[in-house]
């Protein structure tokens, strides 16, 4: 009897150790904070689409849209861009990456931002 | 006793891990939920930034487009609101990005200074008075995988600084002024020589209007017949480098008029 309430015991135990790590909340919240995080990127990136002005970005040579976005990166979010297939840069592997396209008459831009994770 | 103990042992840690159970599962729906309403809010944001970087382009795409038609030829007086108007209303723009389509219109607007929220076209954002004003009407509709879908109809206005209407009315006063100026005047002989100051007289008034109102006025003239004299003379208004999304340019205006001299009467020999 007292081997069947051991093994009851354990059985209990297990299953409930194995419901709290298949049941754990922390990838929904690391999901969560990356969604946020995003949020905060797609904002920077929409800033910069504001300041530097969209016909300014339809024509300027594509070095200087390219030295912009490297001017406007800081510690927190890193900007990019893709013109006409040419990328300024490159996102390092894993971040996600958010961008806004402009497909203007002459050019595609791609602009891109990425959160480095600091600041 | 001790088997007692056992079961009451069981039970009440069962009811433990119950309670953490159910306080994870709390948390779990909990962080869940709060994934899942961060990654709509992701996706309505992205649909909505997506959704100003293709007004932007379409807006710079129409003003671009208009650019290049008034500065690739030189419009005449009396039909340029209404042609560069035809222009700006046929202009029609279908997009397909970051997951989102969009469908554009515009029509050409009159109305004073008023701004506009569709700030990444500046300094052409808003409509301005006196200058080409275009309002851009967007459809723009978009789904994702997750159900998440996006309608957003609204109208931006924006502005090409080229004072259309104003050079214009300008134009056509000039001509008719000049005519005015020449027609039926007296003239002793119909060349250059008699024909030429009286033009240049003429256009003065006319010219110094123009300048006042920030145009330049250039009139060119041909002696069309001697028999009955009459010139043909063209005024040509220019409006220089107007700053536009492609560059600046310029904004050239011509029309045509003819004028008709009166030959005085030959001298008799007393």
């Amino acid at each position: 009897m007292r081997y069947l309430d051991l093994a009851i015991a354990t059985m209990i135990g297990m299953s409930s150790v194995t419901a709290l790590v298949v049941l754990s909340p922390s990838p929904f919240d690391a999901a969560a904070d990356r969604q946020a995080s995003n949020l905060v990127v797609r904002d920077d990136l929409l800033g910069y689409l504001r300041g530097q002005g969209a016909a300014w970005l339809s024509s300027a040579p594509p070095q200087e849209v390219c030295q912009s976005l490297d001017r406007a990166s800081n510690p927190a979010v890193s900007f990019d861009a893709v013109i006409d297939n040419d990328p300024c840069g490159v996102a390092p592997y894993g971040v996600m990456v958010v961008n806004l396209t402009l497909a203007f008459s002459d050019r595609t831009v791609i602009l891109e931002a990425w959160s480095t994770g600091e600041g | 006793m001790v088997y007692r103990r056992g079961v009451g042992a069981t039970i009440a840690s069962s009811m433990v891990f119950s309670i953490i159970l159910i306080s994870n599962f709390a948390v779990f729906y909990a962080s869940e939920s709060r994934e899942t309403s961060y990654t709509q809010a992701n996706v309505e944001d992205s649909f909505y930034d997506q959704g100003v970087a293709i007004e932007s382009a379409a807006g710079i795409n129409s003003l671009t487009r208009l650019q290049y038609f008034i500065s690739a030829r030189s419009l005449i007086c009396g039909s340029a609101v209404a042609e560069v108007g035809e222009v700006a209303e046929g202009t029609v723009e279908a997009d397909s990005s970051g997951g989102l389509n969009s469908y554009m219109t515009a029509r050409t607007v009159t109305s004073g200074s008023v701004t506009d929220n569709l700030t990444a076209v500046a300094p052409y954002s808003g409509a301005l008075s006196g200058a080409l004003d275009l309002a851009l009407t967007f459809r723009l509709e978009g789904e994702n995988s997750l159900g998440v879908s996006y309608h957003r109809n609204e109208t931006h206005l924006v502005n090409l600084p080229v004072r259309i209407a104003s050079a214009a009315g300008t134009c056509l006063a000039a001509v008719a002024d000049i005519r005015e100026a020449l027609d039926g005047m007296v003239v002793e002989n119909c060349t250059s020589d008699v024909i030429a100051p009286l033009v240049e007289a003429a256009e003065r008034g006319p010219m110094l209007t123009a300048l006042t109102a920030g145009f330049t006025l250039d009139v060119s003239y041909r002696i069309a017949g001697t028999a009955v004299c009459a010139v043909y003379f063209e005024a040509t208004l220019i409006q220089s480098a107007v700053s536009g999304p492609a560059g600046p340019f310029n904004l050239v205006l011509q029309q045509g008029g003819f004028a008709t001299f009166r030959r005085s009467p030959p001298q008799q020999q007393a």
